[in-house]
């Protein structure tokens, strides 16, 4: 089986080498750029631009923190639904709460951790669910599927910007228990099943996914725009 | 608190378990491992490679065990062929895995370890279905915490991110095994130390009732959440000694002998 995916990059980088070379740490001036640049015409659109800045760990740490508010903020509204206990069974409503507490606890850890540690958490994002139809179930499970495999590939993506061995260990611990959710989450919508189509590949590997693509898709679903800054090119 | 356990963990079940595997009675684990000859922890990835190819050689080796393990729990007859489309999807992953990281250390220039089938013996595990959701359960719960205990000593961010890769894939693989006992419907994450899990797979979850994050006691630093959610919430590292203990039980052959 191909390992083309190791062979693009030569076998004596090491991590650390890797950010110097990236520039961490240098001031490197790369320009910020605004993902919703184009989005103008975004009725919603606050016109707040958070920037998370990959020169230092929090800003990785800050990115993780936005998806889990985005996720948070979406299983909030699910199991707060008027009509929730009328859409889903009762195995579903305590996946469904447990997600719900879980993504809490991860949003409220990262920001307590970017405190501690001396960074400054990005503002509370404003989310956009004005396409989901949370009294509909396939619809709530197939957002749901999306988030989720879209944290799993981000974390899957990200790790290798995270300088800090006890972040990397604890974006680590968070991420299994996403990839546990995606699962459950595609077992309901067809049992047997571990995860959509095309997201585990024939090598048997989870999709991992840049900083930009995450963020562009998850941009229908924010309010304020989120630009990166300084994300090292791989 | 139901898990796949329930159905297994009956006194005579572990006792049977024990006589299959030759282990000594009511020792402990660490006792019965250093007690019984052919429990040999894995010393060959050691041997043949360190750095980034030794966690890689550790990582195929765990593989080699998971693919082992569901080629003879499908070959057992004793799956219900509404849930064998699952076990099939496992087994392919964790072939699928052999071959990746085989494939990169050979890239690498390094040489993969080498386990056949037959160098892993499973005992009552994989002969009935009880059994073979009990251990499934284990082993990809201990992938999940193998990975994560090695991520932050992989110096190449290729190797990193493929091994974050499969990190995800088998905690898919253990959310839905751990949902297969369904009466109640059971929990796909990892409620406090899994409470109920048998002798053979204690271990795998020493530590996981962990509510210290970043050296804050999150239990105690939120409020509105139960111990048993954050717990829940992360999943723990294991370090690679306690890794080889656990797979350590069901390793019976010599690495070198190739790798079908």
């Amino acid at each position: 089986m191909s390992s083309s995916l190791l062979k693009d990059t030569p076998a004596l980088t090491s991590r650390r080498d890797f950010f110097k070379r990236a520039g961490f740490g240098l001031g490197a001036a790369a320009a910020a750029v605004s993902l919703q640049a184009c989005d103008s015409d975004d009725p919603v659109d606050t016109g707040d631009v958070v920037t998370l800045d990959f020169s230092s760990d929090f800003g990785v740490l800050n990115y993780a923190y936005a998806l889990e508010q985005l996720e948070a903020g979406f299983y909030a509204t699910v199991i707060g639904d008027a009509a929730f206990s009328a859409t889903f069974n009762a195995d579903e409503q305590a996946i469904f709460a447990d997600l719900a507490a879980h993504e809490a606890i991860h949003r409220d850890f990262f920001a307590a951790a970017i405190m501690g540690a001396g960074g400054t958490p990005i503002p509370d994002l404003t989310p956009d669910f004005s396409s989901i139809d949370f009294a509909d179930r396939a619809n709530v499970l197939a957002v749901a599927q999306t988030f989720e495999d879209l944290g799993v590939s981000a974390y899957n993506g990200a790790g290798k910007y995270i300088q800090n061995d006890t972040y990397l260990t604890l974006a680590g611990k968070i991420v299994s228990v996403e990839a546990r959710h995606a699962s459950v989450i595609a077992g309901l919508i067809a049992p047997n099943t571990i995860a959509a189509s095309g997201q585990i590949d024939a090598n048997g590997l989870d999709k991992a996914l840049e900083p930009s693509a995450v963020l562009a898709a998850a941009a229908g679903f924010i309010q304020d725009d989120i630009a990166l800054a300084n994300v090292p090119t791989t | 608190m139901t898990s796949l356990f329930h159905a297994f963990d009956t006194e005579a079940a572990v006792q049977s378990r024990r006589t299959a595997l030759g282990t000594v009675g009511k020792l402990g684990l660490g006792a019965a491992l250093a007690s019984v000859p052919f429990l040999k922890p894995t010393a060959a990835y050691a041997q043949t490679s360190s750095g980034d190819a030794g966690i890689l050689n550790y990582a195929l080796t765990l593989e080699y065990l998971e693919r082992s393990f569901y080629r003879q729990a499908l070959d057992s007859g004793t799956i219900p062929s509404d849930v064998r489309p699952l076990f099939q999807t496992i087994y392919d992953d964790e072939a699928a895995h052999v071959d990746f990281l085989r494939g990169a250390l050979q890239d690498a220039g390094a040489d993969p370890v080498d386990y056949t089938d037959s160098d892993f013996v499973f005992g009552d595990f994989v002969t009935s279905y009880a059994g073979i959701a009990a251990l499934a359960q284990g082993l990809e719960d201990t992938g999940v915490r193998a990975y994560k205990g090695q991520a932050a000593a992989i110096m190449t961010p290729a190797y990193l991110q493929a091994a974050l890769q499969i990190h995800s894939v088998e905690a898919r693989h253990a959310a839905a095994i751990r949902r297969l006992d369904a009466s109640p419907a059971s929990q796909g994450w990892i409620p406090n130390d899994q409470p109920g899990a048998p002798s053979a797979i204690a271990p795998v979850y020493a530590g996981e009732g962990n509510v210290t994050q970043g050296g804050v006691n999150l239990a105690s630093a939120l409020s509105g959440y139960s111990a048993t959610q954050i717990s829940e919430a992360f999943d723990e590292p294991l370090d690679m000694s306690s890794v080889l203990a656990i797979a350590g039980q069901f390793i019976d052959g010599d690495e070198g002998d190739g790798n079908d």
